[in-house]
């Protein structure tokens, strides 16, 4: 669901080695070189932009931080970022990886040097995150790389990750039940007199004492359709349709306020819809267009601007998207972030549900 | 101080106000055609010129004013379900709201559609511009855009009185937010259950976001974002708090400690605010940013601690806080030269041995005095009993 994106991340953060082992990031790292080998890679690098950072970084250094990382053909990677270093004395106790290192020039430089300080003087070097890159970032690395063969992974890496590890599953349950106490708080404010700012607002603060670390919210502050909090005011509307994203550990579930999307709802009908669409190998259009046909006519466009959802982890709008005429196949042990707003219409619904990729059927994921 | 209307007659002049003076710099640089592009990650660390132009902080992927030298500007909005509020809230009111698939198309299609297909085309989108659109513009277009961001950048820079409005009330808020911090903030709380409090108390007050860091230990190295740490007394409390308040970040930057601070965490912090009132001394309109640090430095430099001056024991002396961008800092190396009506946060925070890392900075305003302070009250080394 598009929702207005905070300023930075700035929740609690923290690296929760129960969550998070360091194996767990030492297993990840050798199944990427195992599948760098598999595509003839001598190495790879994993951009980061440092406005807007995604999972790609952080799915091996377990740090969402701006740079980029350097996995090479066996050991550990190397993790650089721009700027002066202040950061980097917080930035060691989050990750596990420990060559980490900061430049003020651009990174290309850096990682050609690294390159060679590990005797890789020449070869194929993946790279992950051109989309993130600027024209003078992209320009930078393709001088200072300009000795090797550099080649487009970002697909590969994408599916490489798609099916979620089980302590990937257990950060998104996590994250989960964050995104329900926060739903419920933000409804029993609702519930006690509250406007629906108020119970926006509410959602907002429970989430973040639970330990989000990054946080989306909308509600139906004024009128049918959902809106970020902008300003305190509005007035209390006939119901309320809350909705929120959480991250916590760089991990991202959704909720919505169950008196939103109760089964009977439009949006309730639409979201079981979707689930029972559900299985390995079904086209994600097909999920879409499951929901979309149980929906009322008046309802669908609506309910399509708002998007259907997609695949979660790392990110809320991970690969692939829930819309009509995806041809791309869910895989077994996806996580999909389903929703539905059926905002058109006298009884304005939302629902919303974490569904776990099963082999035949979707599941549901539960808060812990 | 509540800000509540779109139709606030001052807003309305003051975007007005922008499109003239944005058609005066298009004349100037031989522009017929502006591309003001913003995407949905409203920051005050980069530009978001669409945003500018309406006063519209869309949820959506991708913004863009279209605004002619000579014609009525249009506003081009992303998703279609966020269309009822952008036209509420957007100074420029002719919206058209179009899926994010759609968005290059429909900005292509308006373009031929209302014959500005031959102008002269710049845009402007800084640097959260995906490089893909970057990349899309000259086909979509038919030409190669000249970049707009400086001239973008520098007409934000002196700010209007709707800015001026919007900023006073963040640092009202900022200011209280700071006040209820060293009301609340007591030992055996965590630290994120101190900022997340303190987080939801400023949105209490009306800001939609607030950037902010939070951090306590007995010799701290740096700040940075809250964790599970269980303050403690002696802890040195440093908060960077920056609400935002249609859109205007301004930024405080404070230090307290849990307890009576000792002589020497009084004699140090007083070093950094001489740094930071030498710093706005010398910061006048025609003065480099490059001197300005140099002024900043000095008595850090002359207590001994010019090792200390540089990264990675501080970050930067300062920026703007104009456009959602940090352009300018106030660095030695930006080679911007300061200009009457900017504003700018100006922090000498850093690491000192003796005693940690140390956060003393104010929003000010360049005039002809030099960097006069927005706050009530200039920041103290606060004691939390």
């Amino acid at each position: 669901m598009d929702a207005m994106i905070t300023v930075l991340e700035r929740g609690f953060t923290w690296w929760d080695r129960s969550v998070f082992p360091r194996d767990e990031f030492e297993e990840r790292t050798r199944a990427v070189q195992a599948a760098m080998r598999g595509a003839g890679l001598d190495a790879l690098v994993i951009w980061s932009q440092s406005y807007h950072t995604n999972g790609d970084l952080a799915f091996l250094s377990g740090w969402p931080m701006g740079g980029a990382l350097l996995v090479t053909g066996d050991g550990e990677p190397a993790m650089f970022s721009p700027g002066g270093g202040r950061e980097q004395y917080f930035a060691r106790m989050q990750t596990w990886v420990e060559d980490m290192r900061s430049t003020p020039a651009g990174l290309g430089g850096i990682i050609a040097q690294t390159l060679d300080e590990k005797g890789i003087m020449a070869g194929r070097v993946g790279i992950v995150g051109y989309d993130q890159m600027s024209a003078g970032a992209l320009n930078d690395l393709k001088e200072k790389l300009s000795g090797y063969e550099l080649v487009d992974f970002g697909t590969a890496y994408s599916a490489f990750r798609a099916p979620k590890r089980a302590r990937e599953l257990l950060a998104i349950r996590n994250s989960l039940t964050i995104a329900r106490k926060a739903v419920e708080a933000g409804q029993a404010i609702y519930d006690a007199g509250g406007s629906n700012t108020d119970a926006l607002v509410e959602a907002e603060r429970v989430a973040r004492l639970e330990g989000m670390r990054d946080f989306r919210g909308l509600a139906n502050i004024a009128g049918s359709q959902l809106r970020p909090f902008e300003r305190l005011g509005g007035a209390r509307q006939p119901s309320l349709l809350l909705w929120v994203g959480i991250d916590c550990h760089g991990y991202w579930a959704h909720a919505s306020n169950a008196a939103a999307g109760r089964p009977d709802s439009a949006a309730g009908r639409a979201l079981a819809a979707m689930i029972s669409a559900i299985s390995h190998g079904v086209a994600a259009g097909d999920v879409a267009k499951a929901g979309l046909d149980a929906l009322p006519e008046e309802l669908r466009d609506n309910a399509l601007s708002y998007g259907l959802g997609a695949a979660a982890g790392l990110s809320l709008n991970e690969a692939p998207a829930i819309t009509p005429g995806n041809d791309e196949k869910l895989e077994e042990g996806q996580v999909l972030a389903l929703h539905c707003c059926a905002s058109g219409g006298d009884e304005p619904s939302l629902a919303s549900a974490m569904v776990l990729v099963g082999q035949d059927s979707g599941e549901l994921v539960e808060a812990r | 101080m509540t800000i509540v209307s779109a139709r606030d007659p001052l807003r309305l002049q003051s975007y007005a106000a922008r499109i003239e003076r944005t058609r005066e710099q298009m004349r100037t640089a031989g522009i017929d055609l502006l591309i003001a592009y913003g995407n949905n990650r409203h920051s005050f660390i980069a530009m978001n010129p669409g945003w500018w132009l309406t006063g519209f902080k869309q949820v959506g992927e991708h913004i863009a004013v279209l605004l002619p030298i000579d014609d009525e500007p249009l506003f081009i909005i992303t998703p279609k379900w966020d269309r009822e509020r952008a036209e509420e809230r957007s100074a420029i009111p002719n919206v058209i709201a179009c899926e994010p698939a759609e968005f290059l198309d429909t900005v292509k299609a308006e373009i031929a559609g209302r014959g500005w297909a031959r102008a002269r085309t710049a845009v402007s989108g800084g640097l959260q511009m995906p490089r893909y659109l970057r990349e899309s513009w000259p086909a979509a277009l038919g030409q190669e855009p000249t970049n707009a961001d400086q001239m973008m950048s520098d007409l934000a820079k002196v700010r209007d009185d709707w800015s001026l409005k919007c900023t006073m009330a963040a640092v009202e808020i900022a200011e209280k937010g700071y006040a209820r911090l060293l009301e609340t903030a007591r030992p055996g709380m965590m630290e994120h259950h101190v900022a997340g409090e303190l987080e939801a108390y400023v949105r209490s007050l009306g800001a939609e976001d607030n950037f902010q860091l939070l951090s306590a230990s007995q010799h701290n190295r740096s700040v940075h974002m809250p964790t599970n740490r269980v303050l403690q007394q002696g802890d040195i409390l440093l908060g960077e708090i920056t609400p935002a308040v249609e859109g205007e970040y301004i930024q405080i930057c404070r230090t307290a400690v849990f307890g009576k601070p000792t002589a020497l965490q009084q004699e140090k912090f007083a070093m950094l605010d001489e740094a930071l009132r030498s710093g706005m001394a010398a910061a006048r309109p025609g003065v480099s940013t490059a001197d300005v640090v140099a002024a900043m430095n000095e008595p850090i430099i002359r207590a001994g601690y010019e090792k200390y001056t540089v990264p990675p024991y501080m970050r930067t002396r300062g920026h703007s806080m104009s456009l959602g961008s940090m352009d300018p800092e106030i660095s030695t190396f930006s080679g911007h030269i300061l200009v009457k009506g900017s504003v700018f946060v100006m922090h000498p925070n850093q690491y000192i041995p003796d005693t940690g890392y140390f956060m003393c900075g104010e929003p000010v305003i360049i005039t002809d005095e030099g960097a006069k302070p927005l706050t009530s009250r200039m920041g103290e080394l606060g004691s939390i009993l």
